[in-house]
């Protein structure tokens, strides 16, 4: 009986450590921008990284675009610490709908799904530290081109939303994301107060991992 | 006389077959993101078909008249200096250098989002440190990718007439000196 025991516990851990093993990626959020492309009539319900090879198959859960114009959109996504440092091409692949009617003669309509995949993404690999005092402050990394374009000079509680899309979904500070040379207002929130400051990134030849801190 | 004549056909080839390969291995004068192999071949290119040409109407170069003869090299040498300058000028507008990364190089006519950031700022230099410049490079290939194509056929077509006026001043000096 107390064999039978010892065998089960062992099997639990066992079990155990090899799930948490394999779920436990530490993940860093990224900025990447990518090319827009028309949906050609089909809904765009949202957007995926991938990315597989022989040894890779990652997916990023879906994503809505942080900034988008006619030829451009910007994405915030969590990542795999390893994966976005590997220096691989990641793919995106927009994920569309489509009502159709079942028969032609009938009203009733299904939803076909397509996925399209197209362009290859570099990943950043500027690492930025951001830290706050006291620590537990939600971040958000803005573009400073797009600061100056919808959020300056605005009240930020009546820009709740638009702000949402920014939140670094890494965890609060303290915390790391990876960047690339682009200017960015961060700002950092610990309930009402907000503190903002401009990072001027480095380039990564001259400062591979930089750091921005703010106390409250 | 004759010796000059061909010493100066030979400095016509030099000025054709040379610029491309130094090209192709320094990559000078070529703007980022340009492809340094497009613009050796298309100056080796060129710079035989004028050889060419010149080889295939030898006669007639010879039997101009010496007054015809430097005129025609004149103008061909003073087209080299226009064109130098006026691609040092379009290289010095529109290249812009940024220390620790590699170059940005904004289109002629820029356009959108683009426009309207230059706009704001006033100069290319403002605008990358006010947006950093990865974030410039993507509006650039956002916003103005066809006009930015555009700019960079007229610096490779700058470039080209720019040597091509080389070789053919130094061909035809050598080609007609030597019949004398």
């Amino acid at each position: 009986m107390i064999f039978r025991i010892l065998i089960t516990s062992f099997y639990f851990v066992a079990c155990y450590t090899l799930w948490s093993q394999s779920g436990d990626h530490e993940m860093v959020y990224t900025h990447v921008p990518v090319e827009s492309i028309s949906g050609y009539g089909w809904e765009i319900e949202g957007y995926k990284l991938r990315l597989i090879n022989d040894t890779i198959n990652w997916e990023s859960e879906l994503l809505q675009p942080l900034d988008i114009d006619s030829e451009g959109i910007l994405f915030g996504v969590l990542i795999p610490t390893e994966l976005a440092s590997s220096n691989l091409m990641f793919t995106c692949t927009m994920e569309q709908t489509k009502k159709v009617k079942k028969l032609p003669w009938k009203s009733e309509y299904k939803i076909k799904e397509r996925s399209y995949q197209y362009g290859g993404v570099n990943l950043k690999s500027i690492q930025l530290e951001i830290e706050s005092d006291p620590n537990g402050a939600e971040v958000y990394l803005i573009p400073n081109r797009v600061w100056n374009r919808d959020f300056d000079g605005q009240e930020l509680d009546n820009k709740e939303s638009e702000l949402l899309r920014f939140r670094v979904n890494s965890g609060f500070t303290n915390t790391h994301v990876l960047i690339d040379q682009t200017v960015f207002r961060i700002l950092f929130r610990i309930n009402d107060d907000f503190k903002s400051i401009i990072h001027y990134t480095q380039p990564l030849s001259v400062q591979p991992s930089q750091k921005v801190f703010v106390k409250f | 006389m004759k010796k000059i004549g061909t010493i100066l056909t030979a400095a016509s080839g030099t000025f054709a077959l040379v610029p491309g390969i130094a090209v192709l291995i320094t990559e000078v004068g070529v703007p980022p993101g340009t492809s340094s192999v497009m613009y050796a071949t298309v100056m080796e290119s060129l710079g035989v078909l004028s050889l060419l040409i010149l080889w295939l109407n030898k006669n007639k170069l010879q039997q101009l008249s010496v007054k015809s003869a430097t005129r025609i090299t004149i103008l061909l040498a003073v087209s080299f200096f226009v064109f130098l300058i006026v691609y040092l000028q379009l290289f010095g507008f529109y290249v812009v250098s940024t220390p620790g990364s590699e170059s940005l190089l904004f289109p002629l006519w820029p356009q959108g989002e683009l426009a309207s950031g230059l706009a704001m700022y006033d100069s290319k230099a403002a605008l990358i440190r006010e947006w950093g410049r990865d974030d410039v490079f993507n509006v650039i290939a956002e916003s103005s990718n066809m006009a930015l194509q555009w700019s960079k056929m007229v610096f490779l077509l700058v470039y080209v007439i720019m040597f091509t006026s080389l070789t053919l001043s130094f061909g035809i000096l050598g080609v007609r000196i030597k019949e004398e």
